[in-house]
């Protein structure tokens, strides 16, 4: 098992934006979260990745207890991840980039040279980072994040302000590496790209888990074609949706 | 965990050489303008020519520490570059030694190029205080950055901290006796110079080089000012803990 939550709470102030999470996620599969805008899915991403702390529960990621500081170190070293800042230096040139986070991360250059190849950058390498497109600065982020061969990658809203080709292409990585053994859990708006990708779909609302499953299943239990329609009538309860949502409630 | 940080150290380098308006206003226009400034003032060979090498250090010291490193450090935390940096093997406390590294090295590179100036231009006379002047220099490096730590904790974006920025960087040009004198500033409004960290820090670098001995109440001050600094640290820590 990749991560294990139970009883998670976490308040900002009198706010309670986590209320009693408790779910898995098994190891080589894609999960993803979905929910509308404070829903907690950042903050919630944000605990796995050992940037927050939390108030009750208890949260284990690849077997490290977040609770002690030598082992969030050691996780930080094992685990990848693409926050949603972005988080990268403008000026640098993309080379000098994966040069820092292979030495940060005590990778081998060969190893540079991979991820190079793995994702297509060799024709960017001189350029500095603040010159890319937003699909490139996102691919350059995705990259460093595959350095140290992760088992376990955490993505925060990874195709955000990506064209439709820059998206597809991130998809087809995140897909090969979970073909590599990778667990992805990744927090997006598309629910277009849940339907064709992820294996299990988080959805979150108001702090609380409403449906974790895979899309197919949630599709079968909605009577729905689309996952965008479950969303909907699970958030919303609209239209036909609502009728659904209150028959399965019932 | 030295090889990450002497990764780290050796970008955190090219990003300040590399970054527009970083090392040409703070490495080469303090040394253009005591160049031009001793060229009007400084008369050859005499002793007038070393008595600015303390103010223009110090003035060199506060542009690393305060204006290039305080707003470096709030403009990468805004765009995640902290969080993405310690979610590899480093920690915060290597970031912020990274940024002590720089600033003094940089801030010794600038007390060098005055040096030089003065010596080799205009054959002026070094201080006899020299190795004590070279410590009390590391020392205001030291309450510099404290300062400049403390106080840019505070901002979350760039937008917010440019104005603080812009007007500390005149409240230190023009209430702290580095570039005009202060005495003749209105009695009503020389507290405002007396709270200036910096007008307490070139007294002392002067008396240093002068080799006159420095009055306890600056001494007083400094020791306030450093509790004052911790105490923001603190409670701005405590502040981001709940």
């Amino acid at each position: 098992m990749k991560v294990k939550v139970e009883q998670l709470q976490k308040h900002y102030g009198n706010k309670q934006v986590l209320k009693n999470i408790n779910f898995c996620i098994e190891h080589n599969e894609i999960v993803s979260i979905v929910g509308p805008n404070g829903a907690g899915k950042t903050t919630l991403l944000e605990i796995l990745m050992t940037l927050r702390s939390w108030d009750e529960g208890s949260v284990e990621v690849m077997g490290y207890n977040l609770k002690r500081e030598s082992q969030v170190q050691a996780l930080r070293g094992e685990m990848g991840v693409v926050i949603q800042e972005g988080g990268m230096y403008a000026y640098l040139k993309i080379k000098e980039i994966l040069d820092l986070f292979a030495g940060l991360y005590k990778v081998p250059s060969s190893r540079v040279k991979e991820v190079i190849t793995l994702f297509s950058l060799s024709s960017h390498l001189n350029s500095k980072y603040i010159k890319l497109s937003g699909g490139w600065k996102q691919r350059v982020l995705l990259a460093i994040s595959f350095l140290h061969h992760p088992t376990l990658l955490f993505l925060d809203e990874p195709t955000t302000g990506l064209d439709p080709k820059a998206t597809r292409d991130l998809w087809e990585i995140v897909h090969t590496a979970k073909k590599r053994g990778t667990t992805i859990l990744l927090s997006t708006h598309s629910l277009e790209e849940i339907d064709m990708y992820a294996d299990r779909v988080m959805m979150l609302n108001e702090g609380k888990i409403v449906e974790y499953d895979t899309p197919s299943t949630l599709k079968t239990k909605y009577n729905c074609t689309y996952f965008k329609d479950v969303y909907f009538g699970v958030m919303e309860g609209r239209g036909n949706q609502r009728d659904n949502v209150a028959q399965q409630a019932n | 965990m030295i090889t990450s940080l002497n990764r780290l150290i050796k970008y955190d380098f090219i990003v300040f050489f590399r970054e527009p308006f970083f090392a040409l206003p703070i490495l080469v226009l303090p040394g253009l303008f005591y160049y031009i400034f001793m060229s009007i003032y400084g008369i050859e060979g005499t002793e007038s020519v070393g008595q600015y090498i303390p103010t223009y250090g110090l003035l060199i010291c506060f542009l690393i520490l305060f204006f290039n490193i305080g707003v470096q450090y709030v403009t990468e935390k805004e765009r995640g570059i902290h969080k993405r940096l310690t979610l590899s093997s480093i920690t915060t406390f290597h970031i912020i030694l990274t940024y002590i590294i720089r600033g003094v090295v940089l801030s010794l590179v600038g007390l060098t190029e005055i040096l030089f100036i003065a010596v080799f231009v205009f054959k002026g006379q070094l201080t006899d205080h020299f190795i004590l002047f070279f410590l009390s220099f590391l020392f205001v490096i030291a309450v510099t950055f404290l300062f400049s730590l403390s106080t840019h904790n505070f901002f979350k974006t760039s937008n917010q901290v440019y104005p603080y920025t812009i007007i500390m960087f005149q409240y230190v040009l023009f209430a702290s006796g580095l570039m005009f004198p202060v005495e003749s500033i209105p009695d009503a409004f020389q507290f405002i110079v007396y709270i200036n960290p910096f007008y307490h820090m070139n007294i002392l670098l002067i008396a240093v080089w002068n080799g006159l001995q420095v009055e306890w109440n600056h001494i007083v001050y400094f020791a306030i000012f450093i509790l004052f600094c911790f105490g923001l640290l603190f409670f701005k820590n405590r502040r981001r803990e709940k």
